[in-house]
């Protein structure tokens, strides 16, 4: 029974993904023109290297799937409240549960179809660019996407809370900006802890201290990627927990709003 | 389904608000009739009908819907019950189309065939979208949504509110046909009572959250009338024979509730039946006795 509902979501969202997607198309096109302009010397490589080519690629293989993911997005809670579905669908045999799981459902689908979608976009981009395909790429598109859907699950919450677009986002906003800034901090006292152990430091007066060496910080580079990829093997299942956690502590707040609301 | 003579059935229904209390609703809608419930704007009727549908959470009361409490058998209840409200709940960006698949998918018994009988029935356009209608025809498609899962019973909050005498008619007709199957039933809210009178069996009259008067349309026109005298003879009439008197400059009109014994005790005066109107009116200035 929630497939209506699910269905109505589809609807109610062509317009904007057909939108969406001619942009993805118009960009996609635009990469492989680009490939295409390259084999017949019409543009440059940077440094002499293929920086520009490159970049092109991780544009295509990365970065556009990353778009895929993020308009397949949906949410009609305030639109469902003007048109007063809200007060109609509860009239319906359903229950609270299945009608804001529904739009869960639907957010979760579509995501599922823009990742298949994005590593069909990074095979296209690997044959364009005669690169050989790289399985952890076909991984991190699934990450951004997952990630996504649970900031996009705070989301919906927050219009179920707020019924406001505006609110919503700027309360998303705001906490996308504390936790960027908590990496970002939490990265520079890494870095710091890392240094000082070999006799740098990085907020200390002394300037022949205050500068770690180029094969330091590509070392601690290294360092960290190889433990981020040893913590990614051995505790994915604790991202998975967070992730589950705060997607269904969303959806049993937006079902508790939905009701209360009423 | 179990067997059950009254499709509705409402007691003591209460829901407090702030400046607003639906105070202990109790009456019942017999199985196979069409019943008015009747109220000016803010009486409680939407209130009455959200906690009916089970949008609004009573404070207390029960409420029986087709036999079963709406408490346990909510999801059974709500496939056999149809709800059209004043304004049509579907996003503009929609169309009929796409109205059929969604609900094909959220109730079992949904048919696509008697969906697209009635659009054609109504003239409507199965491809244009909802924004583009006309309010009569956003109702029109309403009832055409409503009429086609088979529901039993049938929930009307200010349906024929604000159309034009022809779309109220044609619609009238709907459901008259509508309620040739005697397991069918119709609540029917409006404060369009010429429409009541028409095809109502029975009547419920609300005013502010209290339930006034409730049977028999027949039978509530039958025992109503409205007394017309002088301002001489008015001043004779004991207060406990007459709802409320409207005073004007040739006398005085008044709404008796018990028609045979005021034709008996006040003979020389007029007495005129009472259309449904006129019971509404007269009973929301119960209160102040005389108006004008």
């Amino acid at each position: 029974m929630m497939k209506g509902l699910i269905l109505k979501e589809f609807y109610l969202s062509l317009r904007i993904r057909a939108i969406c997607l001619l942009s993805y198309l118009i960009l996609l096109i635009l990469c492989i023109l680009v490939k295409i302009s390259s084999v017949y010397g019409n543009v440059a490589d940077m440094n002499g290297k293929d920086m520009f080519l490159g970049t092109i690629f991780y544009l295509m293989a990365l970065a556009l799937p990353a778009v895929l993911g993020i308009s397949s997005l949906s949410c009609h809670v305030l639109e469902d409240e003007k048109s007063r579905f809200k007060h109609f669908s509860r009239s319906l045999p359903l229950t609270s549960r299945q009608i804001v799981g529904s739009l869960y459902i639907h957010n979760l689908l579509s995501l599922g179809a823009a990742t298949v979608c994005g590593w069909l976009t990074y095979f296209l981009a690997c044959g364009v660019f005669s690169r050989s395909i790289e399985p952890r790429y076909l991984l991190y598109i699934l990450i951004i996407n997952a990630i996504l859907f649970t900031f996009y699950c705070s989301k919906i919450y927050l219009n179920y809370r707020f019924q406001s677009r505006k609110v919503s986002t700027a309360i998303l906003a705001v906490l996308i900006i504390v936790l960027s800034f908590g990496l970002e901090f939490g990265m520079l006292g890494l870095m710091n802890y890392y240094f000082k152990k070999r006799g740098y430091d990085m907020f200390s007066d002394n300037e022949d201290k205050k500068t770690p060496p180029d094969s330091l910080t590509a070392e601690f580079a290294s360092d960290f990627a190889r433990n981020l990829g040893w913590v990614g093997a051995h505790f994915w299942w604790a991202f998975m927990l967070v992730g589950g956690a705060v997607i269904l502590l969303s959806y049993l707040r937006s079902v508790r709003e939905f009701e209360r609301r009423s | 389904m179990t067997a059950y003579e009254n499709a509705i059935e409402i007691n003591g229904l209460t829901k407090r608000y702030d400046g607003f209390t639906l105070n202990n609703v109790t009456f019942s809608v017999p199985k196979g009739s069409i019943m008015g419930f009747i109220g000016q704007n803010g009486a409680g009727k939407s209130t009455t009908i959200n906690a009916l549908l089970g949008i609004v959470k009573p404070d207390s009361g029960d409420i029986r819907m087709l036999g079963m409490e709406t408490s346990s058998g909510t999801a059974d209840i709500k496939r056999n019950i149809s709800a059209v409200f004043d304004e049509m709940p579907f996003h503009d960006q929609l169309n009929a189309k796409m109205l059929d698949k969604m609900l094909r998918y959220i109730y079992p018994t949904w048919s696509s065939e008697t969906f697209f009988g009635y659009l054609e029935r109504f003239s409507l356009p199965v491809k244009k979208k909802f924004g583009k209608f006309s309010k009569g025809m956003k109702m029109k498609m309403q009832i055409s949504a409503a009429l086609s899962h088979g529901a039993k019973l049938l929930i009307m909050d200010e349906a024929t509110t604000g159309l034009d005498p022809v779309v109220r008619n044609e619609i009238l007709d709907i459901f008259m046909e509508y309620l040739q199957d005697e397991d069918n039933t119709i609540l029917m809210s409006s404060h369009i009572t010429s429409d009541l009178e028409k095809i109502a069996d029975s009547v419920t009259f609300i005013d502010k959250g209290r339930i006034l008067l409730t049977g028999y349309k027949d039978d509530i026109l039958a025992s109503h009338a409205v007394m017309k005298c002088s301002r001489e003879d008015y001043a004779a009439v004991d207060r406990e024979d007459y709802i409320s008197a409207r005073l004007n400059d040739f006398g005085a009109e008044l709404l008796v509730q018990d028609r045979t014994a005021c034709e008996r005790k006040y003979s020389g005066a007029i007495i005129d039946p009472a259309t449904l109107d006129d019971i509404m009116i007269y009973y929301v200035n119960r209160e102040k006795k005389e108006w004008s």
